[in-house]
């Protein structure tokens, strides 16, 4: 397996910033109760951790150990300022509803995390590859998270789409009320330790079966 | 002033002048914006489009229909929910009738007190007209009785009528 293709299973499965690092909880548990949030900050997520990635692994001969972590906060708290205007300027009404929580992607460790393992040690390209599966391996979590959690918790499925999209409202109803439990925080809680026993039953069924094969005969 | 500090200096200064560049191009587009996102919220209350708006202040409109007078938009605010205060805008028409109510911010808790949200249920729609009855809803009674008598405060304070909204109650 080649450099980039481990980068990449590291972010998407084996290392997983959500399922494994554990890392970005808060806005997390916070937007994943519907689907077209957990998309709206999974990308702002996505954009803001590969371009800092990339910046970082940029600058990364600058950062003395003195000055290492201002500088890496700096530059992350500089690009999510940047979203947020720019999401304010372009998508008001999404703003409306994740703007509390763009804010808080600053806290959300994974960035500061990937910065100092990763791009703070490795050329350019390879930092861009690690912050863009990073981001993804983020992204199909909340995605799977805001999936559930909005079915489940309003009988809905991509409510307020057009926000996103601009194109017209494409919201699927399943039914009237929803189950109340999954849309408050134990909902988001819940999910996320199925989607992490999941994770690991898959693991460890697969560790088996290699162990099978590699009996000798 | 050694090498590293000179660099953090440096870093400062880039990162501000883009958040201030950004902020500075973009500034007019989000105010309009805002004032767009207001105006849909208000026009959603006054249900009437060819009316037009004039601003007294952050929290009370004049509408006019061809330079006469036809009501306003108030915000109205209690705390007689059941988490925190509920602001409510509510527009009326010269004579005392509700042209509209909608929540323009509230906590109550998700899922059950919501329910006054427009974009959670069609609750709010009743107040319309010359009403006198509002469903109260079972499970959410605090806060829908809460709206219920913030109107009704509006209603008592800017008109002298008496007619005002019953609570309505499903045995």
């Amino acid at each position: 397996m080649n450099d980039y293709a481990s980068i990449a299973k590291d972010g998407l499965w084996s290392n997983n910033p959500a399922l494994v690092q554990l890392l970005g909880l808060c806005p997390l548990l916070a937007v994943s109760n519907t689907f077209v949030t957990a998309l709206g900050l999974g990308l702002v997520t996505l954009l803001v951790l590969t371009a800092a990635n990339m910046i970082i692994s940029l600058l990364r001969n600058l950062l003395y150990d003195a000055i290492r972590l201002p500088i890496q906060v700096l530059i992350i708290a500089t690009l999510v300022t940047l979203a947020d205007i720019a999401l304010q300027s372009w998508y008001f009404e999404l703003h409306q509803r994740i703007g509390l929580f763009v804010a808080l992607i600053v806290t959300n460790c994974t960035l500061l995390g990937r910065a100092e393992v990763f791009a703070s040690r490795n050329p350019l390209l390879a930092s861009m590859v690690d912050g863009i599966t990073m981001g993804l391996g983020f992204l199909w979590v909340l995605l799977i998270m805001g999936t559930v959690r909005e079915v489940l918790g309003h009988g809905t499925l991509f409510h307020n789409f057009h926000l996103l999209f601009g194109a017209k409202d494409v919201t699927l109803h399943f039914a009237e009320t929803g189950f109340l439990l999954m849309v408050l925080p134990p909902g988001a809680f819940l999910t996320l330790g199925c989607l992490i026993a999941f994770k690991n039953y898959l693991e460890m069924r697969g560790r088996e079966r290699g162990k099978t094969l590699s009996v000798p005969g | 002033m050694n090498f590293r500090q000179l660099t953090l200096l440096a870093l400062t200064i880039v990162s501000g002048s883009l958040v201030s560049g950004l902020y500075g191009v973009t500034r007019d587009q989000i105010n309009s914006n805002r004032e767009q996102f207001e105006q849909k919220q208000l026009y959603a209350v006054v249900n009437n489009d060819s009316l037009t708006l004039t601003k007294v202040d952050g929290a009370h409109y004049l509408l006019t229909d061809d330079n006469s007078a036809a009501g306003s938009v108030t915000l109205v605010t209690t705390k007689a929910g059941y988490n925190g205060v509920i602001t409510l805008w509510v527009s009326t028409d010269e004579v005392g009738d509700i042209r509209g109510v909608r929540t323009a911010a509230h906590r109550e808790t998700p899922g059950i007190g919501d329910i006054i949200d427009r974009d959670v249920s069609g609750w709010i729609d009743q107040f319309t007209g010359s009403i006198e009855q509002v469903d109260i809803v079972s499970g959410a009674t605090i806060t829908t009785r809460a709206v219920i008598n913030a109107v009704n405060n509006h209603l008592e304070d800017t008109f002298t009528a008496d007619s005002f909204i019953k609570e309505k109650r499903h045995e």
